[in-house]
């Protein structure tokens, strides 16, 4: 249907939404119902409570006065930063990674331009300090999304699944669920799951189990349409976070959007958008730290600055912390145990330390200025290479 | 930049008749108009767009009643809402279209075509890009058509 045959629809509207909607409001004021009596004198009431609050509290709230974290002690130490040697592969975007045999190992991925897709492997070890190629699996795609288990990734791009071992270099064709369209593996407690739609043309998201023992797919569990409702998962083909948090795989849109899937009651619910005082939030990433889901959100305006919240029974508890950015737009994050680091386009890394809700950055880092860097949580280091403005040497940064 | 008494004076009819589309009651549009004030009273010197910030709470305030309304309904808590007041037709056949539409879609009409918002407002006002405004408002018109025309 075009913008023209849909002009009589908005002639429509324009002239009978004010109507409908005074209706609306004159009924609630001159309803019958008691209730609705009770609740306009209770909003008369209101109101003139919240004038007066607002002549008594003008200034005196901080933006720190919303729901903030106890904060533990504050660390002697935010890490170290130290460079690494230039990798045998090109230095690239959205990288699969994984830690795996004691290496941080970095496969395929795309271009800086995403124009093109690589499929070479290196890993690098973080006690040697030295990179090793890996055997080549023969395929990549720009757009594949990756997750490991047992040493091994799954690989989905294009609804096809493909297991890749970088230690042999074998690969094993995974047959996709019949009632899925693959769009993200992800490993939870060392089993496979797969998020996808419900269809080729649906944008429904619906998860799926691998069973291990009978090599085949459970029978998929859609997000009911009365939660998809408020939510936008398009850009989970694109870079949407998918993460598992405790019994929970938690999907998170971009744009502020969530819903997890209760992998022992097999149920799906929403998760709470995240609001922020006095401007919207132009991005926000999720990741797993300090065992909780946490959220590093950006905001626009004169000054942008990102702040982290912690989802704790199902609300988001904000840390006040206003870290400045350059280009808000361009946060990623890393978790690393109870550290999450920031990263953005023209500033150096922050480091949080999420239980106190403190954070410092190092100018010197030597992967200031990137922006969605390939990393890898070993679990003493964060190894960092690539990205957005990545040259071939990386980082590693040491807590 | 205008005082709360001023925004609330100029904002507050044209909330509430958005909420009241949105969420398909008026006295619930109230309430959550009501929160929403508090709510910027409460943060108005730490506020840089009171507008946007109140619109931004009651939208949020409206998914809530939404998600709630919805978890009674399958709770069987709350009965279908009854409509007390007596509609034109034509009206009631553009309450029932509009109520059959996903939520964000519902809300997107409301917002253009009730506020006349230009799309990158509506986008900053949900956080989504004008894009997905653009391209869920063609849905919805072309959902709303096809039942009323």
């Amino acid at each position: 249907m075009t913008d023209h045959d849909l002009a009589d629809i908005e002639s429509v509207l324009r002239r009978d939404l004010p109507d409908l909607a005074d209706a609306l409001v004159a009924g609630a004021t001159h309803g019958i119902a008691p209730t609705e009596r009770a609740r306009t004198a209770r909003w008369r009431r209101l109101a003139v409570a919240a004038a007066v609050m607002a002549l008594v509290v003008a200034g005196a709230i901080a933006l720190r006065s919303r729901s903030t974290v106890v904060p533990a002690a504050a660390p002697a130490s935010y890490g170290t930063w130290s460079a690494i040697p230039e990798a045998p592969i090109e230095p690239r975007l959205h990288a699969a990674t994984g830690w795996i045999d004691g290496k941080a190992v970095f496969w395929a991925g795309s271009s800086q331009n995403r124009g093109m897709a690589y499929s070479d492997a290196a890993s690098y070890d973080p006690v040697a300090g030295t990179w090793r190629m890996r055997p080549v699996p023969g395929f990549g795609h720009p757009g594949a999304r990756t997750a490991v288990r047992d040493g091994e990734f799954w690989f989905v791009a294009k609804g096809g699944i493909v297991r890749y071992d970088p230690g042999t270099g074998e690969t094993t064709d995974v047959t996709a669920p019949g009632d899925v369209v693959p769009v993200v593996p992800v490993a939870h407690d060392g089993e496979m799951w797969v998020i996808g739609f419900t269809g080729w043309s649906s944008s429904q998201l619906t998860i799926t189990r691998w069973d291990a023992v009978t090599e085949a797919w459970e029978p998929a569990i859609a997000l009911p349409e009365t939660l998809a409702m408020a939510l936008s998962f398009e850009d989970l083909l694109a870079d949407a976070d998918v993460l598992a948090v405790g019994d929970r795989i938690v999907v998170w849109s971009h744009d502020g959007y969530g819903a997890g899937f209760d992998t022992v009651a097999a149920e799906w619910s929403t998760v709470l958008p995240p609001v922020h005082e006095g401007a919207s939030i132009a991005r926000s990433v999720a990741a797993v730290a300090d065992g909780d889901l946490v959220l590093a959100a950006a905001w626009a305006g004169t000054e942008p600055a990102v702040d982290v919240g912690r989802l704790v029974d199902g609300g988001w508890q904000w840390s006040g912390l206003d870290i400045p950015v350059t280009d808000p737009a361009s946060i990623t994050v890393a978790a690393a145990g109870e550290w999450l680091v920031v990263f953005s386009t023209g500033d150096p890394p922050a480091v949080v330390h999420v239980p106190s809700a403190t954070w410092q950055r190092d100018p010197a880092a030597p992967v200031a200025g990137v922006s969605d860097p390939n990393t890898v949580w070993t679990g003493a280091h964060l190894v960092v290479w690539g990205g957005e403005g990545g040259a071939a040497d990386g980082a590693v940064w040491n807590p | 930049m205008m005082g709360f008494d001023a925004l609330y004076a100029r904002e507050r009819d044209d909330m509430v008749r958005m909420a009241a589309l949105i969420v398909g009651s008026g006295g619930r549009a109230e309430e959550i108009v009501h929160d929403a004030f508090e709510q910027v009273s409460r943060r108005w010197e730490e506020i840089e767009r009171p507008g946007g910030y109140l619109r931004t709470s009651v939208l949020n305030g409206c998914r809530a009643e939404l998600r709630r309304r919805e978890r009674h309904r399958r709770l069987d808590r709350l009965q279908p809402p009854v409509r007390d007041i007596e509609l034109p037709s034509h009206l009631i056949e553009l309450a029932d279209a509009l109520a059959r539409l996903p939520e964000q879609q519902r809300t997107i009409v409301v917002l253009r075509y009730l506020l006349d918002l230009p799309d990158a407002e509506i986008a900053e006002s949900l956080g989504v890009t004008p894009a997905t405004v653009r391209s869920t408002a063609h849905r919805a018109l072309s959902a709303l058509r096809k039942e009323l025309m």
